[in-house]
């Protein structure tokens, strides 16, 4: 669904992105991994169509660039990781916003957009904020609208595959909320679309994942299921840190846990 | 369930409440500005001026003098009140959101006066060019309106990274060079110079016909048109441009479009009116404060209010001072300078940043 072929992106003399060859299919949910700088925003901002590159994007076999914005935005949502407020907008008005492009190019009449959005209030626990500004929420709510108007843009009734991306979508969440977040993300990424996130939370990336990809300084480190390329020694040469990686108490998935620096504290 | 936080937002949906409320009040406003400006005025004030266009018979009192001043003088100022009152709020609506800037109106960042400036420029030296008619001043207007915005832009750092404190310095700097040059040209114009400069600088509706009217209300009408037939996109645009761009608008070639009826809008209502200020940034604000920021409800509110407002701040002009007629201009810079003042207080931090 989404090829991509030779990606390099500079910024100044630095290169960024170097050389990335890579093909993700829908029905999964993909997670960028790797440490502070290593391209994972600048690659997501790439599939976002916002930076140059050189290489190819191709979505569906067609090129990034030959993609109208219109007809781009009824197939591909964008989570930004600082987002954008906009005061004395209400979070219904926001999660609306997702479907201009419906009402722009089909017509969807405006109390249709509305019921989607308040559908999707529901799932991400916003309904008693539906006619709060959004200046007064805190940062994890604000976060929640904003998955919200994604998954209210990329509602439709047309067959095909869609593409959400994410970067780090539950960075300001609280567990209970991560989980929450993760779930959508996954049930959109099963019902036979694409999702690409960023996650710092490697547990989190480990648990929900179906792949996971590995960057270092730009460069693609490994790339396949979190069992496969989530090894100790891996991710230790990964985030140039000490890891070890244990199976989940409960569940079949591995965890991974960072040494303490220095040792860890007395208990 | 999560634990609830302290802050328990509103369970009823009070902004639509509100929203309704607004556009009630404004629309009682609307009435009673269009009594005033039918009924009232130096020639007769009569509340049964408001019927003598559709009286058929005899009314005590009203002579055929007086149904000449309402369908020939006191008719077509109202529309053109209505009209550019309308336009003119649209404008600063869009240009506030299109530069995220709550402080951007054409009045204050120069549109307006560039507008003017090709205006008069027009006026004075059209006749030695074969540019005579409303329609060269009109589209004279135009083209100035649309070289004082791209100006501006280009001052201010275009629109991506605008500072507030050089867009309102980029206005102030044209705003002083257009009133200059208004000046000179307006003794190239007319030997009753100081009267032109005055129509100019503080503008007025009055001495308006049907005649003047076709050109400049065909360019009101057509931006105010866009304006409305575009507002969920320009509501879109609150969220940012990148973010406007992940919604399917395509950016760049929207702020283009938005530009040009801007230009439109303000460049069709200065060729008839001269510089009206304030209207453009204080109605906005005034709706943002009654219904909330999103466009959908803030532009017809704008709209209404606009139009009510700028109709009575013309009364007001013909009234205070009857017989004699103050320049429009004063009535609003008196109403909207305190509130630009205010607002200025407001932003200042970030007028520093």
């Amino acid at each position: 669904m989404l090829d991509i072929h030779g990606v390099s992106i500079d910024r100044g003399d630095k290169r960024v992105i170097d050389d990335i060859t890579m093909r993700l299919e829908a029905g999964q949910l993909v997670a960028l991994i790797g440490e502070n700088g290593a391209g994972k925003s600048t690659l997501l901002h790439a599939f976002a169509g916002d930076i140059p590159y050189a290489g190819t994007i191709d979505l569906h076999g067609r090129n990034l660039s030959a993609w109208r914005a219109a007809q781009l935005a009824g197939i591909r949502a964008v989570m930004e990781q600082h987002a954008p407020v906009a005061q004395g907008m209400t979070v219904l008005e926001l999660v609306m916003l997702g479907r201009f492009w419906a009402q722009q190019t089909r017509g969807e009449p405006e109390s249709v957009s509305g019921d989607i959005a308040k559908r999707w209030l529901q799932p991400l626990n916003l309904t008693q904020f539906a006619h709060t500004h959004i200046d007064q929420l805190s940062g994890g709510e604000l976060q929640r609208a904003h998955l919200a108007r994604c998954m209210a843009q990329l509602e439709t009734n047309l067959p095909g595959e869609q593409l959400l991306l994410a970067d780090e979508p539950t960075a300001a969440l609280d567990i209970h909320h991560q989980h929450l977040a993760l779930h959508q993300l996954r049930a959109f990424a099963s019902a036979g679309n694409l999702v690409l996130t960023v996650m710092h939370d490697l547990n989190l990336a480990m648990s929900y994942a179906d792949t996971v990809v590995l960057l270092k300084n730009g460069q693609l480190h490994g790339m396949g299921k979190s069992r496969d390329v989530c090894t100790a020694v891996a991710l230790s040469a990964l985030y140039e840190h000490p890891m070890h990686v244990a199976q989940h108490p409960a569940l079949s998935v591995p965890m991974v846990f960072a040494e303490p620096k220095g040792g860890a504290v007395r208990q | 369930m999560p634990i609830s936080m302290t802050y328990n937002p509103p369970q009823a949906n009070t902004q639509q409440r509100r929203y309704r409320y607004a556009l009630l009040m404004t629309l009682g406003l609307l009435v009673l500005a269009l009594v005033l400006a039918v009924s009232s005025g130096p020639v007769m004030s009569d509340w049964r001026l408001l019927l003598v266009s559709w009286w058929p018979g005899e009314l005590n009192g009203i002579e055929p003098i007086h149904r000449a001043v309402v369908a020939e003088i006191r008719l077509p100022r109202l529309v053109l009140g209505l009209a550019v009152g309308m336009v003119l709020a649209q404008a600063g609506t869009t240009m506030q959101t299109l530069c995220r800037n709550p402080l951007a109106d054409p009045g204050l960042i120069g549109i307006s006066a560039g507008a003017a400036l090709c205006a008069l420029f027009v006026i004075a030296f059209g006749s030695q060019l074969g540019l005579v008619g409303d329609i060269w001043v009109t589209l004279g207007a135009f083209v100035g309106a649309l070289g004082a915005t791209f100006l501006v832009y280009r001052l201010a750092g275009g629109l991506r990274g605008m500072n507030i404190a050089t867009l309102i310095l980029a206005g102030v700097a044209l705003n002083a060079l257009a009133g200059a040059l208004i000046g000179l040209f307006s003794f190239y114009a007319d030997d009753e110079a100081l009267r032109l400069m005055s129509f100019w600088q503080m503008g007025s509706l009055a001495g308006v016909t049907w005649d003047n009217l076709p050109f400049g209300l065909l360019a009101m009408g057509i931006a105010s048109v866009a304006f409305w037939w575009r507002r969920h996109a320009i509501n879109a645009l609150l969220l940012g441009e990148r973010q406007a761009g992940y919604l399917g608008i395509s950016v760049v070639s929207f702020k283009r479009e938005l530009v040009i009826w801007v230009a439109l809008g303000v460049g069709g209502a200065v060729a008839l009116t001269g510089m009206i200020g304030f209207i453009g940034l204080v109605i906005p604000h005034i709706a943002r404060l009654l219904v909330g920021a999103s466009i959908i409800r803030v532009m017809p509110l704008s709209m209404l209010l606009g139009a009510s407002v700028l109709v009575l701040a013309d009364w007001l002009a013909r009234m205070l001072v009857a017989p004699a007629e103050l320049p429009i201009g004063i009535i609003t810079a008196l109403l909207g300078a305190p509130f630009f003042i205010v607002l200025l207080l407001k932003f200042k931090r970030r007028l520093h940043a």
